[in-house]
């Protein structure tokens, strides 16, 4: 389905002294099956604004389409529509309340009304896609695994509904660099598995590129970038106004680049920057050793 | 460290400098050399129980030294021990095993137990969870009333510790209504107020946003370099590690590496060793790395982009 | 502002709101008290009354408390006042006015339900007015100040009083952080498919369960935090604690308690006299 958000406008508490617009007229469109990373500092609407993807809640002024229907409406289409999209929140291991692993993967299918047999095959499948041993884990109390694994856990929750559109809210917040990388390879098998639209908010600018095509900036509540990932990455302008720096690599790239070197900057991970520089350096070799005039 | 305010804004290039200098609490203007270290670990052992019985060893035989007025980072992957070790600096844990010294006393003696938290502040990782009042200045006084110190002396505290975070004008200001990493500053703040040698952070910024995480990491600097605090740094961040004068990698309960940040972040045999131990290197020694396997000749050590920048140029 | 529910505060800069907590407590308390000191026949005199209104009256104006969200707020109350009017009005013994059937309405009636409907009022707008003009740390400071002084008693008191107090500070820091902590679960649970919407109780009755128990979990795992983080600064709970802020009484509390004293004999005065 397509996503759809017109002229999106929030405002908390409005009407009273507290009154802070989250959201300022925020207007973009998500197809089906895209990769969308979704940056900014606290307070820019991120959050907001994935909410209101999922319907859970309603706009001041503007509108979010799910397809044809509006996200947040209390029909039975809208309703259903909203069943498609799936929202694990930061730190969802903190959503955690069943007695056992099967049952808090169960709670969302359940929830859909399917019947036991499919509930236990979607369980099986979301636990093996974050990576946990089914077997051992299913019959465990919730609590007593670790951190890690509880966040799998929750993180199978959400997929074992099935969505159509996966939105994560820094799903790798507190983890170790490993837990870092491992969860967002695994966040790439998902999608590329499913083939479901995926929204992932994050800081991790090192390890987005790995995960997304496409880049969305948030600041004060309005979009100040969104174009291919690497584009937006390498735009120093965007990414400051939003309070984050541009990744190492390409920080480094632009320091070569100033210092006269002729490097592209928009080679966002290690190893395209290093080969970058490698093929740059070699240039610079070969005019060298022409004594110049080499085209 | 001082106290009263006038080092603030008084720069200093060497941490052993302002040492001499400092009036903190306790410090002896005797030569380096008959200084005693500040903490001392000797064989430290934490044991835990488990609810079925068995029990794991957090810590197995951890020797350490931190000297006054060290940055030392401590890294570690989850589950390494890096947290229990630093609970035990402060006595929030005590040992099942070996010796934890702060200035020469023993966390374990009881009588101890509350001047040595007056040596030793700590800092934790989540904001919210540190903030007890319902006003930031009143949040930092809880640590000097704590002490039952005079008022006058609780308020220029208070205002002096603010002042070093940065966050004066918002003494009167309700702590929900701050972002994560002002709820950190106060944190930091608060522990500063007590006026302890040393501060641990544990994993300060691992629950802020970019920008609240470079607040922090700077103030903390600042901590080391202008206010003689001896700090340790746990991280699971290369890139804040870097920042230390002194880098500690934990592993299964034992300190298995231990030196300046080049040697323990900088080279290709380390970096495969913390690769091993579900470690990341800065962004920088990895592309430094791999540029050095396409043939480039690089010197060891590069830490930072900047530096690299400089050594390709 | 909507509603001047009893609870919400704004800070600002009146003269009710520079007193000392503990002279509004104080005052509040023997404000909501005095309605129901009656001469005779179980009612206030028409005289304290009228000053006991018109007193009160003055003071919503003196804390410059929006008087609309106010009667709104008195207007939300007024359906409890209701049920109660019509109770007393049909059951007092007395003169009869009307009678249809075998409902007597009487002056009396009136008069007891016409009462019941003033105490109420009075109490809402006086504990509006309390916290409209004392924040709830202030309260807590208040509090703490009155029970200081049980604090020279003996150890259990004085560590149980020290506890109150510190107890009574955190959960009033954390308020604003519960909502808001309630708020993401119930979305979060929401996201999962749980009808916190549904019209049905029987829905809504099952959902509790995905609420309840992350957010006391939560609580739990602060509250073991925020121990540590308070022992790491030195907090001892028998050990004695000096203070940033000190509660001091002023003239202006002064002069606040003489009248609020000369108000109260007054009223009794006017009961005893109407006797």
């Amino acid at each position: 389905m397509l996503i759809r958000v017109e002229g999106l406008t929030y405002t908390y508490a409005a009407g009273t002294p507290l009154e802070r617009a989250a959201l300022r007229g925020v207007s973009l469109d998500i197809r089906a099956g895209e990769r969308v990373g979704i940056l900014g500092p606290t307070g820019s609407g991120k959050s907001t604004l994935v909410q209101h993807v999922a319907g859970l809640l309603k706009p001041t002024a503007g509108r979010v389409w799910l397809g044809d229907v509006v996200a947040h409406a209390r029909t039975r289409a809208a309703r259903a529509r909203r069943r498609q999209v799936g929202l694990a929140f930061q730190y969802p291991e903190d959503q955690t309340f069943e007695r056992t692993v099967f049952r808090e993967v169960a709670f969302g299918p359940r929830n859909l009304g399917l019947d036991e047999a499919e509930v236990l095959a979607r369980v099986r499948w979301a636990l093996g896609m974050v990576g946990l041993d089914t077997t051992r884990v299913m019959g465990r109390v919730p609590f007593t695994l670790s951190g890690g694994e509880l966040r799998r856990v929750a993180l199978a929750g959400v997929l074992a509904m099935r969505p159509e559109v996966l939105i994560l809210d820094e799903p790798t917040a507190g983890l170790d660099p490993r837990g870092r990388r491992e969860l967002l390879a695994q966040v790439r098998t998902w999608q590329e598995e499913t083939g479901m639209t995926l929204l992932l908010v994050s800081h991790d600018l090192a390890e987005l590129p790995r995960v997304v095509e496409r880049a969305v900036v948030l600041a004060g509540g309005g979009v100040v970038a969104d174009g291919p990932v690497r584009q937006v990455l390498s735009d120093g302008e965007a990414l400051r106004v939003a309070g984050l720096d541009v990744p190492p690599t390409v920080a480094l790239l632009r320091a070569l680049r100033t210092a006269g070197w002729s490097v592209r900057t928009d080679r966002l991970l290690p190893e395209e920057a290093a080969a970058e520089i490698a093929e740059a350096r070699d240039i610079l070799h070969s005019i060298a050793d022409d004594g110049g005039g080499h085209p | 460290m001082p106290t009263n305010g006038h080092r603030r804004g008084a720069a200093s290039t060497s941490s052993h400098a302002t040492q001499a200098n400092s009036q903190c609490r306790g410090a002896t203007t005797a030569s380096h050399h008959a200084v005693p270290p500040f903490i001392e670990i000797r064989d430290l052992e934490h044991v835990y129980p488990l609810e079925d019985g068995g029990e794991v060893a957090a810590l197995r035989g951890v020797d350490l030294t931190i000297q006054r007025g060290e940055f030392v980072a401590l890294v570690g992957a989850n589950g390494s021990g890096k947290t229990t070790l630093a609970r035990h600096l402060n006595g929030l844990l005590l040992p099942t095993a070996g010796s934890v010294r702060v200035e020469g006393l023993l966390t374990s003696e009881p009588d101890n137990l509350w001047a040595v938290r007056e040596r030793v502040g700590m800092v934790f990782q989540n904001p919210d969870n540190q903030l007890v009042a319902s006003t930031v200045e009143e949040d930092v006084a809880f640590g000097p009333e704590n002490q039952a110190l005079p008022v006058d002396e609780i308020r220029r505290r208070v205002d002096w510790a603010l002042d070093v975070v940065g966050l004066l004008d918002y003494r009167t200001h309700p702590p929900h209504m701050l972002s994560g990493g002002q709820k950190q500053l106060v944190a930091i703040a608060g522990a500063l107020a007590t006026q302890p040698a040393c501060i641990v952070f544990d994993e300060p910024t691992s629950m802020l946003d970019p920008l609240g995480r470079r607040r922090v990491r700077g103030t903390i600097r600042r901590l080391n370099a202008r206010e003689a605090a001896t700090v340790l740094l746990i991280t699971q961040s290369m890139e804040e590690a870097a920042l230390a004068d002194r880098v500690l990698v934990l592993h299964a309960g034992r300190v298995v590496m231990d030196g300046p940040p080049a040697e323990v972040l900088g080279g290709d045999e380390q970096g495969k060793r913390l690769r091993a131990l579900g470690l990341d290197l800065p962004v920088a020694v990895e592309i430094a790395d791999r540029l050095r396997g396409l043939g480039l000749a690089l010197p060891p050590g590069l830490l930072t982009v900047e530096a690299l920048a400089g050594a390709l140029c | 502002m909507n509603l001047l529910l009893p609870g919400t505060h704004v800070a600002a800069d009146s003269v009710l709101h520079r007193l000392d907590p503990r002279v509004k407590m104080g005052g509040a308390l023997l404000l909501m008290v005095l309605p129901f000191a009656a001469g005779s026949k179980d009612r206030p005199c028409l005289a304290s009354t009228l000053l006991l209104v018109a007193f009160v009256a003055v003071l919503v104006v003196l804390s410059t408390a929006p008087i609309r969200a106010l009667l709104r707020t008195l207007r939300t109350v007024l359906w409890v006042g209701f049920f109660m009017f019509f109770f007393y009005l049909f059951t007092t013994p007395g003169q009869p006015l009307v009678a249809v059937g075998g409902i007597r309405v009487s002056w009396e009636g009136l008069l007891a339900g016409g009462t019941q409907i003033y105490r109420l009022c009075l109490l809402v707008t006086v504990s509006a007015l309390l916290t409209f003009t004392t924040s709830p740390a202030q309260l807590a400071h208040g509090l703490e100040a009155v029970l200081a002084p049980l604090g020279r008693l003996c150890l259990p008191v004085r560590e149980f009083t020290r506890a109150f107090t510190i107890v009574l500070t955190i959960a009033l820091r954390f308020v604003p952080t519960l909502f808001d902590e309630i708020e993401k679960i119930t979305r979060a649970q929401q996201a999962r498919g749980a009808d916190v919407r549904s019209p049905s109780p029987v829905q809504r009755v099952r959902t509790w369960v995905p609420l309840f128990v992350p957010i006391f979990v939560s609580a739990f795992r602060r509250a073991d935090e925020l121990a540590m983080a308070m022992e790491a600064r030195g907090f001892r709970s028998a050990h004695r604690r000096t203070h940033l802020h000190r509660l001091q009484l002023t003239g202006r509390d002064l002069m606040a308690s003489l009248v609020l004293v000369a108000v109260g004999l007054a009223i009794l005065g006017l009961e005893r006299w109407a006797q």
